[in-house]
Formats: C-alpha cells, sequence, structure tokens
C-alpha cells in the first residue's frame, strides 16, 4: 500500500538533488515559522511548559537544597525538571494539527521532511526556552553551582537537541493514537534514555570544578544520538506522516 | 525517495552509531605500562596507568582519600590518591588499571579498577 | 514445524538441561561471561566479590545469556520485517514483525528474571542498578512501549505503519541503551570493576552455544505457529495478505 504524493511536490522537494535540498530546508522554516507564529498567539506550549519547569523546580528545591552545589543530584533533578516539563509540553506540535484539522493542510503543503524539521527546530526553540528559564531558578533555589559555563552550555544544546528529536519523532508517532498524553511520555522515555544519562553525566561533569574527566566524551554520545535519530527519522517519517 | 537517499541515510547512521558506540576517552588517554611514559604525556593530560599496587603501602589521608604506591613495569613506584571508595579485591588483585593525571603530588586517579584473576573455570 | 524438528528441538532442550548440570562443572570464580560481552555488552564491567556464593548456581547463565542472545536476534528480525512492510505494504508482514517483537519480549522479560535471581544469589539483592541490569530494563520498557503504541491506533494501516516506523527506531537505539548506557553508569558509579581475566572453560562455553541454539530453535518454532494464526485471522477478517 504505496502512499502516492502528486509528481510535483516530489519533482520540487525530492532531497536527492541540491536544489531540492534548499526547497526541503526553506520549507522548514516557513513551518518553524508558522508554529513560532502561532505559539506567540496562543501561547499554549510554552506557559504550560514554562509553568511546569517553575513549579518542579520549586518542588525539588523545597526539600532538596542540601542536596545543591556541585553534586551529581543537582545534575539529575535539573534534567528529570527539563524531561518532565518538556514531556507536557512538545507533544502539542502535531497533537494541535490534528486537533485543529490543519494537518491535512500541512501534508499536501509541504515535504514531511520539511515538516519534521520544521517542527524539530521548534521543539528545539522550546527546550532551549525552557533550559533558560529552569537553570537560573535551580541555581536560586536548589543551591546549583556551574563552574564550566562553555561545557555546561554545550551539554544543555546538544542534550535539548536529542530531547526534541526523540520528542518530535515520538510525537509525530502518536498524534494519532487515543490517549495521547500517557503513551507519548512512556514511548519517549526508553527512547531518550540514553540521551537522559549522557546529559545528565555531562552536565555533572561540567558542574563540577574537581572533575578530571571533561565533557566532550557526553557531547559526543550525545551528538552521535542525535546524528542517529534525526537521520533515522528523516528517512522514516514519510511512513509516520502521511496518511 | 531514491534508492540514493536510502543508502546515504544507512550510511550516515551505521557512521553515527559507531561514533557513539566507540569509546571517547579510551583514544584520548594513552595506555601507559611505565611511569616515564606517564611522565612523557603532556602536562595535565589524563593517562591510564597499569601497574601492580605495592602491598602494604594503602592508606587513607585525612581528607578521606585512599593513598597507595604503585609499581610499574619496570619496577618504578609512583605515589598515588584516589578520591573515592576503595574498591573490592584492590588489596589482592594483580593488577590495577588507574586513569588520571600526573602531577607534582604523584598520580592522582579518578577511576581504578581492578584485574580480577577469576573465571568461569572448574573448581 | 515438521514433527522430527519438534521432537528434535524436545531431545535437545533435554541435552542441555542435562547437560547443564552433569556436565558442567561448578564455577570456582566470577567473571562475566565473555560471550555476553562480545554479544550483548563489550566493554561492560560489573562489580563483585570474589568467588561465587555458590559456585553451583553459576550455571543459571547457561539460561540466563541465551535468552538475551535470542532476544537481541527477534528483535533485529522484527525490524527487519517492518522494513519490509514499510516498502511493501502487505499485512502479514507486519504482523510478523509485531510478533516477533512479542517473542523479544518474552526472552527479553526471562533473561530479566533468571538475572535477578542470579543477582539474589551472587550480591544478595535482586536488582541493583548494576549498567547491565539497567539497560536490559529500557529493552523491556522499549518493546513494552512498542505493544502500547500498538494498542493505542485504532486505523489498522496507520497502526502498521507507524509500529513499523517505532521497530525500526528501536533497533537503532539498541546499541545506545546496550553499550553506551552501561558505560556512562559505570562512570556515575566507578564501583569496583573487572577488566580482561575473565574466560569460560569449554564446559560452558558449549553449554551456553547449545541453550542458545535451542533458544532460537524455540523462537522460531513460536514464530511459525504465531504465523499461522496471523494468516487464519487475516484470511478471517478478508485482509488481502499479499
Amino acid at each position: 500500500m504505496k502512499t502516492q504524493s502528486p509528481d510535483s511536490i516530489i519533482a520540487r522537494t525530492e532531497p536527492g538533488t541540491l536544489r531540492g535540498l534548499a526547497c526541503v530546508l526553506r520549507s522548514a522554516v516557513a513551518v518553524l515559522a508558522k508554529d513560532l507564529r502561532c505559539e506567540f498567539r496562543v501561547k499554549q506550549a510554552i506557559s504550560a511548559i514554562l509553568l511546569f519547569a517553575v513549579t518542579s523546580c520549586i518542588a525539588v528545591s523545597f526539600t532538596l537544597s542540601a542536596y545543591g552545589g556541585n553534586s551529581p543530584v543537582s545534575a539529575t533533578l535539573l534534567w528529570i525538571v527539563v524531561y518532565f516539563s518538556a514531556m507536557s509540553g512538545l507533544s502539542r506540535s502535531f497533537v494541535r494539527e490534528e486537533d485543529m484539522r490543519t494537518a491535512a493542510l500541512l501534508r499536501l503543503s509541504t515535504s514531511p521532511g520539511s515538516v519534521y524539521l520544521g517542527k524539530l527546530a521548534f521543539n528545539w526553540l522550546l527546550v532551549t526556552a525552557l533550559q533558560i528559564v529552569a537553570v537560573p531558578l535551580l541555581i536560586v533555589f536548589l543551591g546549583m553551582n556551574v563552574s564550566g559555563w562553555a561545557e555546561f552550555a554545550g551539554v544543555m544544546l546538544a542534550g535539548g537537541l536529542a530531547l526534541s528529536a526523540g520528542a518530535t519523532t515520538a510525537a509525530a508517532m502518536v498524534s494519532k493514537a487515543a490517549t495521547k498524553g500517557a503513551v507519548f511520555a512512556v514511548i519517549c522515555f526508553p527512547l531518550l534514555a540514553p540521551a537522559l544519562a549522557a546529559s545528565i553525566h555531562g552536565s555533572s561533569l561540567a558542574m563540577d570544578p574537581r572533575a578530571i574527566m571533561s565533557a566532550a566524551g557526553d557531547i559526543r554520545i550525545l551528538a552521535s544520538y542525535c546524528g542517529t535519530l534525526i537521520t533515522a527519522s528523516l528517512m522514516l517519517f514519510r511512513f509516520i506522516w502521511e496518511d | 525517495m531514491s534508492k540514493g537517499v536510502y543508502i546515504i541515510g544507512a550510511v550516515l547512521i551505521a557512521a553515527f552509531v559507531t561514533m557513539g558506540t566507540t569509546e571517547f576517552v579510551r583514544s584520548q588517554t594513552p595506555y601507559c605500562e611505565t611511569l616515564q611514559q606517564v611522565k612523557a604525556a603532556p602536562a595535565g593530560s589524563v593517562v591510564r596507568l597499569i601497574g601492580s599496587l605495592v602491598p602494604g603501602s594503602a592508606n587513607l589521608t585525612s581528607g578521606g582519600d585512599l593513598c597507595f604506591s604503585v609499581k610499574d613495569k619496570n619496577s618504578q613506584i609512583v605515589r598515588v590518591t584516589y578520591k573515592g571508595i576503595r574498591p573490592a579485591g584492590f588489596d589482592t588483585a594483580p593488577k590495577l588499571l588507574l586513569r588520571g593525571t600526573y602531577g607534582s603530588a604523584g598520580f592522582a586517579a579518578d577511576d581504578i579498577q581492578t584485574q580480577c584473576p577469576s573465571k568461569y573455570r572448574n573448581k | 514445524m515438521p514433527t522430527a524438528l519438534r521432537v528434535g528441538l524436545g531431545l535437545w532442550m533435554s541435552a542441555v538441561i542435562l547437560g547443564t548440570f552433569l556436565y558442567v562443572p561448578p564455577a570456582q570464580g566470577f567473571a562475566y561471561p565473555e560471550a555476553a560481552r562480545i554479544v550483548i555488552l563489550p566493554g561492560a564491567e560489573t562489580g563483585t566479590s570474589d568467588g561465587f556464593a555458590y559456585p553451583e548456581a553459576a550455571r543459571i547463565v547457561i539460561f540466563h545469556v541465551p535468552c538475551s542472545i535470542a532476544a537481541l536476534a527477534a528483535y533485529i528480525v522484527s525490524a527487519i520485517y517492518a522494513a519490509g512492510y514499510l516498502r511493501g505494504g502487505r499485512a502479514i508482514s507486519d504482523e510478523k514483525s509485531a510478533i516477533s517483537a512479542g517473542l523479544g519480549l518474552l526472552f527479553t522479560v526471562l533473561a530479566t528474571a533468571t538475572g535477578m535471581i542470579f543477582a539474589k544469589i551472587q550480591w544478595g539483592r535482586p536488582w541493583s542498578w548494576d549498567p547491565r541490569q539497567t539497560s536490559i530494563l529500557m529493552l523491556m520498557m522499549l518493546y513494552a512501549a512498542y505493544f502500547m503504541l500498538r494498542t493505542a491506533i485504532p486505523s489498522r494501516t496507520a497502526r502498521a505503519r507507524i509500529s513499523a516506523a517505532y521497530s525500526i527506531l528501536a533497533a537503532l537505539v539498541m546499541p545506545f541503551l546496550l553499550i553506551v548506557l552501561p558505560r556512562i553508569m559505570t562512570s556515575i558509579h566507578p564501583k569496583d570493576t573487572l577488566t580482561g581475566g575473565g574466560g569460560l572453560s569449554p564446559e560452558y562455553w558449549a553449554a551456553l552455544m547449545a541453550a542458545a541454539i535451542g533458544y532460537i530453535w524455540l523462537y522460531v518454532w513460536l514464530f511459525r505457529i504465531q504465523v499461522r494464526v496471523a494468516e487464519f485471522v487475516l484470511a478471517a477478517r478478508r485482509v488481502r495478505i499479499e
């Protein structure tokens, strides 16, 4: 049961050619712009994510501020906050398409690769915004202490990209499902477990001034994980997305 | 999508998976068997040293660090400081694999692996 | 499967079980079997005491490790059938992919259970977040999520496509779960670790390989039975198989 797209769309956006690649990227930016515009209008996903983040930061700092500082506990708490806030908000980009019945129009107007890249960029921006809010909150409330900021930022960005890559693919898979929220979180966790572990480990190394190992090993793991997931998702997305 | 794209994708994925699963640190930290090799490495870089424990040299400092002496392949002795819990099998292991940096205060290790001689063998 | 092969399977596994208790000697020291290290977790280390608490109990490894080998094989077969479904669109490929994933999950659960028994005997606690235990648990969750996804999508064609994509993604994430995750966990918990040294006496090797062959044989048999059932169900629902 092969899916048939109109020939003109394939010809225009066939990623095999260089011009096709530019087309795909341009469409992806258009998808991203559309999502950002919609988001700023309603502020649905971003407010859910940020409020969740603030609440969980305060909740964990409430009793655990003794474990702050450089200990690996604070790295773990940071990534738990980021991860679960992401779980609460990142599926929104695809679920909204289905709910608002704009999914069919999106399927017709652009290629699956562009949709994936656009949504991935959107989710990555959301996760980065979330991190920008969560890190200062934890520094203040939990007493988290970062010594190597460059490495820390690297781990945050790489980990955020890995998180968004997995979550975007999972969100697309779940958008047709019945009980979206529960399935989304359950699917994401085992897919993202290696990225989560690498991010936690890398952050704790970046935070600790006495650490001998650098976080570069974890950033490398995160980068290769992102590469694998994004490449595979790009190839598989047309099956997940199209009817 | 054309066949070529799938092949490129498969090659990329294989490259990424290989990159992720081959240990980064091992390619960066050279294995040293003698103290000379450790000293020859750039100052402050992380190296791995294989040596055997000098019996009776292990003791705990006031800061809770484990201090002990290790003999390398040429029977040269170096003093090692390790921040962590004494690993099981430490005293009886024939060889220790230390990872850390060498400085004026001796070898500062952040990881110790003990070689275990036992196997799934007949009693 | 023809009767001869079925009887053969029964005899083979009986031989493996007998051999485990009569041919394989109790182990003296402890080392994680080379076979499992190479096949499943290269470079993974584990903390332990010297020597077995119950040397006789080491025999459980002959049933524990081949379960993981069979599970891995089943998952890879599932991904292959998933790719076949995405290329060809035949409903039976999707069924085969799901069946194989289910059998893989069965063997993973068995591997986890035998591992927990082993851990209780050897280390005193059934679960200690040993890196290998963690990765087998993640693997189990990965494919449990696969089945949750399958039950959550009502449309048959959408379910087939999406679970096929998930199966392929899961197979690609497996190296990270099985190789990278334990390394990170041993960095987080720098316990006493083992390097080199370990080995298997030839009796253990023979028994392990025999058990692995037996389990894969069993997997093939169960797979074929379930595929036949799936074909009947698809035909009864008047779904075109080819």
